[in-house]
C-alpha cells in the first residue's frame, strides 16, 4: 500500500515542502529510503525500525520503499524520522483512513529515538514560516522545539512526545493537549545581563568612546596593553545596545534555530548576540560552510557583535574574508550543492596589544619592541580591514587609585537611555533609505546627511595636514561626527562632533613614530 | 676612498687615541673629519625625552658650528644625524661595517641623506665586511675618538653607549650627560655616569664652555636652560605678565649672527600662549613636559568626555601639545 505525507527540510534560511511517500510491495525484506538521503537520513531506518517495534506495532517483513520528493535535492538531518515513520505506519494500516485525508494540509518534523520518543531538530522557525506561506494548518513537532514555533501564530502547532501518542491523536483515540504562549509575553522577557559598566571604575573616556560606537552602530577595534580592560570592557557592550525589534529577534531566531543555537524550550532570541570565537577559528566556521551550507559566526552575530578578541592573533587571511561580508552585511556561501546567501549585518569589534610585548604606550612597563616589530605588527591589521572600522579606542590600564575613587559610575541604563535616543533619531531620518544607523551611510548619504559648515572643514583640513591622519580617515570621521551630533540631539554636525570624532582616529596617525 | 693612519690626512683626533685604525674608508666630505665635533650618543630605543632632549641638544650644537658625529644606529643616533641634517649642520656616521652591507638596512636612506648634505661617513672596516658584535664595540672608539667630547642623550642599563663613555675617558675626553627621571629605565646609564662624574648639561652653551679652546661665541649663557625656556613662559602666560620684561633676558641681551634668528623663533614660539583661544586654556594648563593621560585630564578637569575630547583636538591642530601612544598628552616645545 501507498501513503504519502508531508514534511519539510532547510534550503539555507528557507523552508521548502519535502513529500514522503511510502510503498510497501511483496518480496524479499528490505527497507529502502531514495531521493538523495545523506548517512544521517539512511540511518534512520534503524531508528524507524526500532521504534515502531518498541511502540507496540508491528514491523512487517516486507519491501519497503520510501521516496523522498523532490528527488533531485539532497537531503540531511533526522528531522525526517517522524514523517518517514508515520508515513510507514499509515502504509502499514495502523491509522485509521477516514483520518489520512486530513493530514493533506499538515506537516509532521522530528526526530524519533529506539523507544518511540521524539527528540527535538534545529531549524524549527524557518519551516514553520515557510510552512504557514504553502498553507499549511497543522505542524507536528516535538515537544522541546513548540516554543520556537509557537512563535508563528495563526499555524496550529501540535507537541509530539511519542509516537504512541501520535497514533492515538491521528485515529481520534485521544487527542494531545495543546500548549498556549503569549508571543508578547515571550518577547517581552528580555534576559538580564548580569554585567554592567557600572562595574567599571575610572575608563570614562572608553566609555564614552563605546557609547559612539553602540548609538552608530560603528564597529571599532580596542587598543591596549595586557589587563588593560578591553576584553572586559567589550563585554560590557551589549548591555548598552538599543533593544531588539520583534522582527528582528524573529530574523535572529532564524538563524540560530538553523546552526542548532537555541537551548531546548526556548523560543524568541530577545538578547543581541555576542559572539567571541577564539583565534584558532577556520575560515568555514567564522563565515560558514560545509557541504549543505550552515551559517557562521559572523551569521550568528547578525543584529548583535561580532567580537574578535587579539585580533592580530587571528590568521590574516581568515581576517581579510570579513571584509566583503563587513561591507555588504550578507554572505554568500557557495558550495557544490548548493549556494546560499545568509544576511550578517554585525557590529564588529576587535581588541588588540599595540605591540609584540604588549606594554607600547602603557606606561606601565617598558616596551621591549623595536620600532619594526611594532609596525610589522599592526601591519597584521591590513589597511582596508582597518578602513572597516570607524572608531579606534585605545586603552589603559586603570591605576589603583582610582579603583578606590569613591566616584559614582554610570550604569548601562543611563548609558542606554542616551543610546535608544539616538538610534532613534537615526531610524526616523533613514526611514526612506532601508538603512537603520549611521555606520551604514553610503557616499552619497554621507553627502545628504553629514554637511559641515566652512569652520568644520577647516577643522578637518588642518587634522589631515598636521596629525597626518590618512585619507580613508574622512568618510569615518564624518560618520562618527554625525553620531556624535545625534548623541547630543543636535541636528547638524558642529565643530565640537568634528573634533571629537577625530580623537577616535588614533591607528590612522602615524603611530609608530618611535625611532 | 682610504686614508691610511701615515697619510697626511688621517684626522689628527684620532690619531693620538688608544688603538687607532689602521686605515679608514671615507665618504662623502672628508674636510669634516678635521672639523670640531661631537659625538652624540643614546639608546637605539629611546623614549619620547630622549628624542626630545636630542632634538634640541643637536639643533643648538649645529647652530654653534659643531660638527655632529654619531653611529647611524636607530634611536638617538638616528635622530641626531636626521636633526643635523635638517637644521643645515654638518654630520659624520661612522659604521659598524663595510660600505656594501650598510647596517642597520632601514637607515639605508639615511645614509643617501648624510652624503647628499655634504655629509660624511667612516668605516674601518673593507667593504666586504658586515656587521659584527665585536665591530661595534670598535666602532665607538671613532665616534669617540673623532669629536671633543661625547653627550649621551638617553643609555638604559649595560648600554653600549656606556662603553663609548667608557672609550671617551680614555681618550681623555669629556663625557657630558643629559639627566633623566630615575625612574625612567633608559635613564639608568646617564645618571650612573653623572654619579661617577661626568658632566651634567642643562642646556647646550654648558658643554662649550667646558671646552674652553673652542672659542666660539656663546649668546645668552643664563635662562636658555631647557626647562627654564618652558616653564618660564608658560609662567607667563597664566599670570600674563609681560614677557619682554627682565624675566627673560634673551630678547635684551645684545645678539649678532644668524644664532638670533634661532632664539627669536623661540620666543616666537613662546608667545603663542598669549594667543590660546581661552576656552582651551584650562585644559591646556593641565598638560606638562610629563606625559599625561586623558582619563586624569577628564578627572582633573571635571569636563564632560566629549568637551575634553574637542578641546585636546584643537590644541592638538593649534600645534600645542602632542598625542602619544596611550592616549597621552605632552606640551609641543
Amino acid at each position: 500500500m501507498l501513503s504519502k505525507i508531508n514534511s519539510m527540510a532547510l534550503n539555507g534560511l528557507d523552508g521548502y515542502l519535502v513529500e514522503i511517500q511510502t510503498d510497501i510491495s511483496p518480496g524479499l525484506p528490505s527497507f529502502e529510503i531514495v531521493g538523495l538521503p545523506d548517512t544521517s537520513v539512511k540511518e534512520a531506518k534503524e531508528r524507524i525500525r526500532s521504534a515502531i517495534k518498541n511502540s507496540g506495532f508491528e514491523f512487517p517483513s516486507r519491501r519497503f520503499l520510501i521516496n523522498l520528493a523532490p528527488a533531485d535535492i539532497k537531503k540531511g538531518g533526522s528531522s525526517f524520522d517522524l514523517p518517514m515513520a508515520i508515513g510507514i505506519l499509515i502504509a502499514i494500516g495502523y491509522i485509521n483512513e477516514n483520518n489520512i485525508s486530513n493530514l493533506e494540509k499538515s506537516i509532521f518534523l522530528g526526530e524519533v529515538s529506539l523507544d518511540g520518543s521524539i527528540n527535538s531538530i534545529n531549524g524549527i522557525l524557518p519551516m514553520c514560516i515557510e510552512a504557514l506561506h504553502l498553507g499549511i494548518k497543522n505542524v507536528y513537532l516535538p515537544k522541546n522545539n513548540i516554543r520556537e514555533a509557537s512563535i508563528v501564530k495563526d499555524l496550529n502547532t501540535i507537541p509530539v512526545d511519542n509516537l504512541t501518542q501520535l497514533v492515538n491523536h491521528l485515529n481520534g483515540i485521544s487527542t494531545i493537549e495543546k500548549e498556549n504562549f503569549d508571543i508578547n509575553n515571550l518577547f517581552s522577557c528580555h534576559s538580564t545581563h548580569n554585567l554592567d559598566f557600572a562595574d567599571v571604575k575610572g575608563q570614562e573616556n572608553i566609555k564614552r568612546a563605546l557609547e559612539v560606537s553602540a548609538a552608530g552602530a560603528h564597529n571599532c577595534l580596542l587598543i591596549g596593553s595586557p589587563g588593560s580592560g578591553k576584553t572586559m570592557m567589550a563585554r560590557r557592550l551589549p548591555t548598552i545596545l538599543p533593544d531588539l525589534t520583534f522582527n528582528e529577534a524573529l530574523e535572529i531566531t532564524k538563524i540560530h534555530s538553523i546552526a542548532g543555537k537555541l537551548k531546548n524550550n526556548s523560543s524568541l532570541v530577545t538578547t543581541r548576540p555576542f559572539r567571541a570565537p577564539h583565534h584558532n577559528i577556520s575560515p568555514s566556521s567564522i563565515i560558514g560552510g560545509g557541504r549543505i551550507p550552515t551559517p557562521g559566526e559572523i551569521s550568528l552575530a547578525h543584529f548583535g557583535i561580532l567580537f574578535l578578541d587579539e585580533l592580530p592573533e587571528f590568521n590574516k587571511n581568515l581576517l581579510e574574508l570579513l571584509r566583503t561580508p563587513l561591507e555588504d552585511r550578507e554572505v554568500t556561501i557557495s558550495r557544490v550543492n548548493s549556494t546560499l546567501t545568509f544576511p550578517c549585518n554585525f557590529m564588529f569589534v576587535g581588541s588588540m596589544n599595540p605591540c609584540m610585548c604588549g606594554y607600547y604606550g602603557s606606561g606601565v612597563k617598558e616596551c621591549t619592541c623595536s620600532p619594526e616589530s611594532i609596525s610589522k605588527y599592526l601591519g597584521k591589521i591590513s589597511g582596508p580591514l582597518l578602513d572597516r572600522i570607524d572608531i579606534h579606542i585605545e586603552v589603559k590600564p586603570v591605576q589603583y587609585k582610582k579603583l578606590d575613587s569613591n566616584i559614582k559610575n554610570e550604569t548601562s541604563k543611563q548609558i542606554k537611555e542616551r543610546v535608544d535616543n539616538a538610534r532613534q533619531i537615526q531610524l526616523d531620518r533613514y526611514k526612506d533609505f532601508n538603512i537603520y544607523s549611521n555606520s551604514e551611510l553610503t557616499p552619497n548619504l554621507i553627502n545628504e546627511f553629514c554637511k559641515i559648515n566652512s569652520n568644520g572643514k577647516k577643522i578637518l583640513e588642518n587634522a589631515f595636514d598636521k596629525l597626518g591622519l590618512s585619507a580613508r580617515a574622512y568618510t569615518r570621521i564624518l560618520k562618527v561626527a554625525r553620531t556624535i551630533a545625534d548623541l547630543d540631539n543636535k541636528p547638524n554636525i558642529e565643530c565640537t562632533h568634528l573634533a571629537e570624532a577625530i580623537q577616535y582616529r588614533s591607528l590612522d596617525r602615524k603611530y609608530t613614530d618611535k625611532y | 676612498m682610504i686614508i691610511n693612519y701615515e697619510d697626511s690626512n688621517f684626522p689628527i683626533s684620532l690619531r693620538n687615541i688608544p688603538n687607532a685604525p689602521k686605515q679608514l674608508y671615507v665618504k662623502g666630505n672628508i674636510n669634516l673629519l678635521n672639523s670640531i665635533g661631537i659625538a652624540i650618543i643614546g639608546s637605539r630605543n629611546c623614549t619620547d625625552y630622549g628624542k626630545k632632549m636630542c632634538e634640541y641638544f643637536t639643533k643648538k650644537l649645529t647652530q654653534y658650528g659643531l660638527t655632529i658625529i654619531s653611529g647611524m644606529a636607530v634611536g638617538i643616533d638616528a635622530i641626531s644625524h636626521i636633526t643635523a641634517i635638517k637644521n643645515n649642520g654638518k654630520t659624520i656616521a661612522v659604521l659598524p661595517s663595510g660600505f656594501n652591507h650598510i647596517f642597520p638596512k632601514e637607515n639605508i636612506n639615511l645614509f643617501e641623506d648624510i652624503i647628499n648634505s655634504d655629509g660624511c661617513i667612516v668605516s674601518e672596516y673593507s667593504p666586504d665586511i658586515y656587521a659584527s658584535y665585536n665591530n661595534f664595540l670598535k666602532r665607538n672608539r671613532i665616534v669617540s675618538g673623532l669629536a671633543i667630547g661625547t653627550l649621551v642623550i638617553e643609555a638604559g642599563y649595560r648600554s653600549g653607549t656606556t662603553v663609548t663613555a667608557r672609550l671617551t675617558n680614555q681618550q681623555d675626553k669629556k663625557v657630558f650627560c643629559v639627566p633623566s627621571n630615575l625612574d625612567n629605565p633608559k635613564g639608568i646609564s646617564t645618571n650612573t655616569l653623572i654619579q661617577k662624574g661626568a658632566f651634567l648639561v642643562t642646556c647646550a652653551e654648558d658643554i662649550l664652555k667646558q671646552i674652553p679652546d673652542l672659542n666660539i661665541n656663546i649668546i645668552n649663557e643664563k635662562r636658555n636652560h631647557f626647562i627654564d625656556n618652558t616653564s618660564d613662559s608658560k609662567y607667563n602666560s597664566y599670570t600674563n605678565t609681560n614677557i619682554n620684561s627682565n624675566i627673560n633676558p634673551n630678547i635684551n641681551s645684545n645678539i649678532n649672527s644668524n644664532i638670533n634668528s634661532n632664539i627669536n623663533s623661540n620666543n616666537i614660539s613662546n608667545n603663542i600662549n598669549f594667543k590660546i583661544n581661552p576656552n582651551l586654556l584650562d585644559i591646556y594648563n593641565l598638560i606638562s613636559n610629563e606625559p599625561i593621560d586623558i582619563d586624569d585630564i577628564i578627572r582633573l578637569s571635571n569636563l564632560s568626555i566629549n568637551e575634553v575630547n574637542y578641546k585636546l583636538t584643537m590644541l592638538e591642530l593649534e600645534n600645542l601639545i602632542i598625542q602619544l601612544p596611550g592616549k597621552q598628552f605632552i606640551l609641543k616645545n
